[in-house]
């Protein structure tokens, strides 16, 4: 198909303007700092890679994203944008400890660590959901806009965190931050290589990953892509609005939600305020940057991981730069990112009405459509 | 054509203008004069090369080889912008005024001048509007106009820009017989006042109403031009295809039960007329015909008929495979959702479904294959997912079943963004009419819209055979021959209401034109008139 190679060619023309404009900057950057370019990407480079524990930390700083990303696949799909990862993964780490520390309670102290896992797990889930769903209501029943639902309910969530941190889950301890107790040691997740902080949600990125390259064959897959483009073909699939914008969100809430149990039961021991970090809005910029695909999503939550923990490192080298740096080159891609996509939607279809421009060549309408994109 | 001094300083002149695309020719040497102060009507099957030859003039598209003038001097506008300063514009079939937007917000939003305000802006298409004799709310969001009005709106936004060359792309297509009438005096007083028109349309009788210079194109080919007056329909359709087809005879069918009934639906729609208590019956083996001048109420009835709307009260009844049953109910939005689970619903019961807009029913990022396959995907579709298997291998199955709707190119794999206008009109027939199993009911709306005869003749047949397998079909369309070719009767809505129900022998061009203007039948008024549509 000659139609797509063209696309497929200018996509990589693109994508390879992208990639150089990201090095000029960085370059430029670097330089500015008053360092060596090529010391820094060495420390970039060292930052990642120069030990079994740095590699850990890659990974473990992928497995939210890249959770938080896989779960937002259907939603993304069908056209319904929920920003609300980052209050989702608040909540579910509210409950999952809350959860964890009842469990441990109730059995004294002594409870296994399948069961206190399990909690945190199921409880997550549950928050992450709950917090989701909410919005979801709203969209259905009075059509509020869920990108505009979601983000207000993140500042609704990060404010109960911290009221949570005060009261009722807060530490006995004296600390500089708030913070609660530190969970059972049984409930811990157990790393998956030693000496790294790696933990075997490093396990549950794949299986999520896998579950999702099935998923996308899918009846339901399809009817979800026909939702976004095509509502009312998408009522004869059975596809109904309140159906679509419900279990699309839930899916969503119950990733974030477990990733909030994630984080506290594998990174930190302990429920922070800083417990999401910013990992819901990475995970919307990676699953647009894997372009919805669980493959390219993986890619992309280890890049940018990566690139967090390079930059630690090139600060570390150059003494100069700030790992701040890493910010910067995130949002250059995520421009980039958005240019692509766009060009993908075919702009000049816009100006011109995309249906006269190829009726009246019956014959070879590929042709056509090709030349037309040539010009474009 | 002879040209009076005065004239020709205005006349826009293309000599043996070609285009290529990649190796396939749309247009082959093809001249055309178009004179101030006349209606050049431009004809041809689809794939004859008229939108080409439209774009080629108003400089969204430049010539492979060939030259133009304007006024007798050259003229290769750089593009669409270009064409405009020098006055030839395009009004496109998709209409490109912003909804929410008034007309005179729109006219700013285009308007190439960079200081124009609005007071100014408002002025000057109210002078316009006065000239060409219009009348159009120039403050209301152009989404509340009428579907005529905002072709004339978009008329009087280019003729402001200064437009003294106004091509037209199939202006009349969704426009009823009254508001074609409207529109063409319009256009009139425009050539009065030396407006140079070109009108593109399908629809031969036009020409003979409005036209003054005629050019035939047909596979990118000009077969004709000159004067239009004292041209027969008959005698142009012969010069564009060859020969009109006849239709075929109709077989005698036998009439079953009603398989698809409303029984006082009433609903509401923002944006047609909503519909009071109305009745309608569809039996097996008969094809029904719904006829009505635009905004009478036959979208939202064919949608409540779909299962996209729910009544407010009534019952709408499929007697499918299986029964359904859609019971008016009053909470709205609750209801809502659950009439979209209806549509399924109806779906699953054997009723198919070609919309008024192509563009609600074919997904243009999926291939050929997919939309054609896209019933497989529905929800709990599991057990009708995979058609009765024949015998047939699957590989050939999508190609064959394109290739009988002539869609073209009839490859699976292709992504129907990449098919025109009137093959992704044939694809959508095919999933729909073109299954394995005969469909119990069909609802159409103007199923044949954009297909050149022999196209249309095909969907036609198609729908006919269907009904002598036992299927209710319900046809809709502006267009009253379209409906007139296959229906055994004619219902004509207006208001929102079932005005007339006429047998085909008795449904004269004249008896269909009172029903659809909203007058009585005969000479004897009615003691309650519906009332008027508002304009």
């Amino acid at each position: 198909m000659r139609l797509v190679r063209a696309l497929d060619r200018q996509r990589w023309v693109l994508t390879a303007a992208v990639v150089v404009s990201i090095i000029l900057i960085a370059g430029a950057l670097i330089v500015f700092a008053g360092a060596d370019p090529l010391l820094g990407l060495q420390g970039l480079v060292e930052g990642v890679s120069s030990s079994p524990y740095r590699i850990g930390e890659v990974l473990v700083g992928a497995v939210p994203i890249g959770i938080v990303a896989l779960t937002l696949i259907p939603a993304l799909r069908a056209g319904v944008f929920s920003v609300g990862a980052e209050g989702q993964i608040v909540v579910g780490a509210i409950f999952a400890t809350a959860a964890v520390f009842a469990v441990n309670r109730m059995l004294d102290g002594a409870a296994p660590a399948p069961l206190l896992w399990v909690a945190g797990l199921v409880a997550g889930a549950v928050g992450g959901g709950l917090m989701a769903l909410l919005p979801a209501f709203l969209a259905v029943r009075w059509r509020v806009n869920e990108i505009l639902s979601t983000l207000l309910l993140n500042y609704l969530a990060a404010g109960f965190l911290g009221w949570t941190l005060r009261t009722w889950l807060a530490t006995d301890a004296e600390t500089a931050t708030p913070q609660s107790d530190e969970l059972p040691d049984a409930a811990s997740l157990p790393s998956l290589i030693p000496g790294t902080r790696a933990h075997w949600g490093i396990l549950l990125v794949v299986v999520l990953a896998v579950v999702f390259l099935i998923w996308q064959r899918s009846a339901a897959s399809t009817r979800l892509s026909v939702f976004a483009s095509r509502p009312k073909l998408a009522l004869r699939l059975g596809a109904t609005r309140s159906r679509t914008v419900y279990s699309t969100m839930l899916v969503s809430g119950l990733g974030a939600g477990v990733v909030g149990w994630i984080q506290v039961a594998g990174v930190n021991d302990r429920l922070l305020s800083s417990v999401s970090g910013s990992v819901g809005f990475s995970g919307i910029a990676v699953a647009l940057l894997g372009a919805l695909a669980p493959i390219g999503i993986v890619a992309a939550a280890l890049f940018f991981s990566a690139l967090t923990a390079g930059a630690v490192g090139m600060q570390s080298a150059t003494g100069t730069v700030p790992s701040s740096i890493a910010e910067v080159i995130k949002g250059v891609l995520l421009m980039g990112v958005a240019c692509i996509a766009a060009y993908q939607r075919r702009p000049a279809a816009v100006v011109a009405p995309a249906e006269p421009v190829v009726a009246d060549v019956a014959a070879e309408p590929v042709a056509a459509a090709e030349a037309e994109e040539a010009r474009a | 054509m002879t040209i009076s001094p005065q004239e020709s300083g205005r006349a826009v002149e293309a000599r043996s203008v070609s285009k290529s695309y990649g190796p396939v020719r749309a247009l082959h040497d093809v001249s055309i004069i178009v004179r101030p102060g006349a209606v050049h009507a431009l004809v041809g099957e689809n794939g004859a090369g008229k939108s080409t030859l439209a774009k080629v003039l108003a400089g969204i598209e430049p010539p492979t080889s060939g030259m133009m003038t304007l006024g007798g001097a050259p003229y290769a506008p750089r593009d669409r912008a270009e064409a405009k300063r020098r006055g030839i514009n395009m009004v496109p079939q998709q209409l490109s005024l912003v909804g929410e937007l008034s007309l005179v917000e729109n006219y700013l939003v285009v308007g190439s001048r960079p200081f124009v305000n609005r007071r100014s802006a408002r002025s000057l298409l109210a002078a316009t509007l006065d000239r060409a004799r219009v009348e159009v709310d120039l403050d209301a969001p152009t989404s509340s106009l009428t579907h005529s009005h905002r072709q004339l709106g978009e008329i009087v936004v280019a003729l402001a820009e200064g437009a003294h060359t106004l091509i037209l792309d199939e202006p009349t297509a969704s426009l009823g017989p009254l508001e074609v009438g409207g529109l063409f005096e319009h256009l009139r007083s425009l050539c009065e006042l030396g407006t140079a028109i070109v009108l593109i349309t399908h629809r031969l009788d036009e020409v003979r109403q409005v036209a003054d210079d005629l050019t035939v194109l047909s596979h990118g080919l000009e077969v004709h031009h000159g004067s239009a007056t004292g041209l027969q329909p008959a005698e142009i359709a012969r010069l564009m295809v060859g020969e009109l087809p006849e239709l075929a005879p109709r077989a005698a069918r036998a009439r079953g039960g009603a398989t698809l009934r409303a029984e006082a639906v009433v609903a509401r729609s923002t944006r047609d007329a909503g519909l009071d208590r109305v009745d309608l019956a569809v039996h097996a083996g008969e094809v029904v015909g719904l006829a009505g001048v635009a905004g009478s109420g036959q979208n939202l009835l064919l949608d409540v008929l779909a299962g996209f709307v729910p009544p407010s009260s009534g019952t709408v009844t499929l007697d499918g495979s299986r029964t359904v049953t859609i019971t008016g109910s009053r909470a709205s939005t609750a209801a809502a959702e659950r009439g979209g689970a209806t549509a399924s619903t109806l779906r699953a019961a054997g009723l198919a479904w070609i919309p008024e807009d192509r563009r609600d029913a074919v997904v243009p990022t999926m291939s050929l294959r997919e939309n054609l396959a896209v019933y497989s995907s529905a929800r709990g579709g599991r057990a009708d997912a995979r058609p009765p298997v024949q015998g047939s291998d699957d590989a050939s199955a999508p190609a064959a079943r394109l290739a009988a709707f002539d869609v073209r190119p009839a490859r699976p794999e292709l992504l129907a963004a990449g098919l025109s206008g009137g093959n992704q009109q044939k694809l959508l027939a095919a999933r729909e009419l073109g299954g394995a199993q005969t469909p119990s009911a069909v609802l159409a709306y103007g199923p044949t819209q954009g297909l050149d005869l022999r196209a249309a003749q095909a969907i036609r047949e198609r729908l006919v055979d269907l009904a002598a397998d036992g299927a209710a079909v319900l046809v809709a369309s502006h267009d009253l021959e379209e409906v007139r070719a296959v229906a055994d009767r004619i219902v004509v809505m207006f208001g929102g209401r079932i005005v007339a129900d006429l047998p085909i022998a008795e449904a004269t061009t004249e008896r269909l034109g009172r029903a659809m203007a909203g007058l009585p039948a005969d000479d004897t008024p009615l003691p309650t008139l519906p009332e008027e549509p508002a304009p």
